[in-house]
């Protein structure tokens, strides 16, 4: 199953893209047997395109096991692609190897989900944050010392905790801890996946509030990944939805929530439960579960599960295309 | 609104005090719990990690460990029956029967070696005089009315087989399949994707019509209080802050803790740049305030008072009770106000 939808995902001159992915796959390969002889691919990512500018933050959406997580891991190069290119700054990424990569990797850097097993506990905070600076520059104790304590302070920590171990913070206060260290080496892009599903509601906010004023501050440029869909408004100025390994969708914020084009868009903005009990709302309900990636359905992999699906669905592959302008969906009802 | 037909009360607790024994001292997990649950009403608790919601679940269950924990004080009232009180044999015969629970994690909740159909027919041959051909009939039967496709294969297969969502299903099909008066629903979608949660509130709310049962939903999710239930319970720290039918807790909060929580989530049909925030942490069970109010380190409003004078729980406005001192009836004496209302 192959498509083809390197379309230009947003206008905006060259100068302006900090990174352009196009027609990425990751598939993970089955093995079987002695010989470990491949029998299958699971699709995890199966070819998605975004362009995003710089300064902007894009949203990623979708239920578990879309591929967003991989789709972030593969473009931050933690994992290699299948297929696919990634255009970071100007420059071709996909295949660096060596101090070319590890040069390159200073300016990208990640958020993880999980604040409780992305920091080692047996770490220094301290520590823990200035080592992406140990590793690409030489500088003495004291100056470390002092750009650690200026970055705690930054992401809302105290001075002191620099003496601290993890275990010592609580849940949002690590995640303050991962900010900060993402922060470390001044990085152009970063990928936060999922950084506030791990957290209570009254820290979500303090954090979400955080890296806002962070990429004001320090002009960067997120890809924000999560399932929660009201956190990704919040946050996002576009959006791309993916399932089973596709972008199905991808438009600014403000189109998608208002106006979903896509079938699986508008289950999912419909099924956000709504805190305000006087507005009760039509639901789309889908039927059953997410099938497996590594038997994903012929033709549109929604199909299955799509309230609108036609006979032909499940033959033709829909390609992302604009349907409207600056809105794209792949879906046949809009051919 | 569905306003409940009747006024009898199904579950009532009054004073309860829960807490866990750490380096030899009792820690209060929660205290001051007066509640009621009404027939066929569906009751939200909510409140972040470590309030006490699922300690007060386990409470009311009787299933906290007895090695280290102790229900303190107060009564759990149900049907008239105070289950603190209620030898282990008689609670087993409640327990499962006339309440139910359905846990959070459809992965661990199940037993892995045991089929579906087996795990379902376990719960019916611990209760009733039932032969095991009309069990699994029962058993498939159970499973269509939890909108599972095809009943008579999922009966014979084992949790691994299943998605988390039909796993959710599965033990809704336990809980229900002897028609309990209440269920205790911990925190019942939080493992699940948001169309799946869809699904799984759909056929909670289907159920709870065809069955006539109360629910206590206990979620640290506003939206799905604000979707399923009738009144909602805040807890803070141990303690209910608030407690009202739906709509006026959304619309008009009393307590200072739950107008910020509902600030502070971003919502999907309004657009502000700033979430409101709430400063601090909850404090740990170790560093609960002696006196005062639990709330007071984060409070926007707090005024000197509040570090003082413990507030207590108190009708504030017809029916929508709240703790806090910004209200005079919160006050241990009120001046101008008899003994405060009981729940």
């Amino acid at each position: 199953m192959s498509r083809q939808s390197s379309i230009a995902l947003e206008g905006g001159s060259d100068r302006d893209v900090l990174l352009e992915v196009k027609q990425l796959k990751k598939y993970y390969p089955v093995t079987s047997g002695f010989f470990k002889r491949k029998v299958a691919d699971v699709k995890a990512v199966d070819d998605i395109s975004l362009r995003l500018k710089k300064g902007e933050i894009f949203g990623l959406v979708g239920e578990s096991g879309c591929g967003k997580t991989t789709a972030g891991r593969t473009i931050l190069r933690l994992t290699d692609a299948t297929e696919g290119k990634i255009v970071f700054d100007g420059e071709d990424i996909t295949r660096l190897k060596g101090a070319k990569l590890r040069k390159a990797r200073k300016d990208f850097q990640m958020i993880f989900q999980d604040p409780y097993a992305s920091l080692n506990s047996k770490m220094m905070v301290g520590h823990i944050v200035d080592e992406p600076i140990r590793n690409y520059m030489s500088k003495s104790h004291k100056e470390l010392k002092g750009e650690v304590k200026k970055l705690l302070k930054r992401v809302g920590l105290r001075s002191e905790d620099y003496y601290k171990y993890p275990h010592e913070f609580s849940g949002g206060q690590r995640q303050r801890i991962g900010i900060a260290r993402a922060l470390a080496l001044n990085p152009k892009l970063i990928i936060a996946d999922e950084p506030v599903s791990a957290l209570d509601v009254s820290i979500q906010s303090q954090v979400l509030n955080l890296l806002r004023d962070l990429q004001d501050e320090f002009k960067l440029t997120y890809l924000f990944i999560a399932h929660d869909l009201s956190v990704v408004k919040h946050m996002s100025d576009r959006i791309g939805v993916m399932y089973l390994g596709n972008m199905v969708e991808v438009g600014d914020k403000e189109a998608i929530y208002r106006e979903p084009l896509h079938p699986y868009t508008q289950a999912l903005t419909s099924a956000i439960p709504n805190p305000n009990p006087l507005r009760k709302k039509e639901r789309v309900i889908l039927k059953g579960d997410v099938p497996s990636p590594q038997h994903p359905p012929t033709g549109c992999v929604f199909h299955t599960r799509c309230p609108v699906a036609m006979p032909k669905c499940k033959e033709v592959v829909p390609q992302l295309k604009e349907v409207k302008p600056n809105r794209h969906a792949a879906c046949l009802l809009y051919e | 609104m569905k306003e409940s037909p009747y006024d009898k009360k199904l579950l009532e607790i009054k004073n309860l005090q829960t807490g866990f024994i750490m380096d030899g001292k009792l820690h209060n997990a929660i205290t001051d719990i007066h509640m009621d649950v009404k027939p066929k009403e569906v009751v939200g608790v909510v409140g972040e990690s470590g309030c006490g919601k699922s300690v007060l679940s386990l409470s009311i269950m009787q299933l906290l460990p007895m090695a280290n924990s102790k229900i303190a004080a107060g009564e759990i009232l149900f049907n008239g029956k105070d289950l603190t009180k209620l030898p282990d044999k008689e609670m087993r015969h409640i327990r499962g029967k006339d309440i139910a629970m359905i846990f959070q994690e459809p992965m661990t909740a199940l037993n892995p070696v045991f089929t579906i159909g087996f795990q379902l027919k376990e719960a019916l041959f611990n209760h009733i005089a039932i032969s095991k051909k009309d069990a699994r009939e029962k058993a498939i039967h159970l499973l269509r009315q939890v909108g599972i496709s095809r009943p008579d294969k999922v009966v014979n297969e084992y949790p691994h087989q299943l998605s988390g969502g039909m796993r959710q299903r599965v033990m809704i099909a336990i809980a229900i399949s002897l028609h309990p008066k209440l269920l205790i629903a911990d925190e019942p979608t939080t493992a699940l994707d948001v169309t799946v949660q869809a699904q799984i509130l759909e056929l909670l709310n289907e159920i709870q019509n065809e069955e006539d049962m109360a629910i206590m939903l206990i979620t640290h999710d506003l939206g799905v209080v604000a979707e399923m239930a009738d009144r909602v319970i805040v807890m803070y720290a141990g303690q209910i802050v608030e407690t009202s039918n739906v709509i006026n807790l959304f619309h008009s909060p009393k307590h200072p803790y739950t107008e910020a929580l509902l600030n502070s989530i971003p919502k999907i049909d309004e657009d502000i740049s700033k979430l409101h925030t709430i400063q601090g942490i909850v404090p740990s069970l170790q560093n609960m305030p002696k006196t005062g109010c639990r709330f007071a380190d984060r409070c926007p409003k707090a005024f000197e008072d509040c570090s003082k004078i413990t507030p207590k729980l108190a009708e504030v406005v017809d029916g929508h009770h709240a703790r806090c001192l910004l209200y005079e009836q919160c006050y241990p004496n009120p001046s101008n106000k008899q003994e405060g209302v009981n729940l």
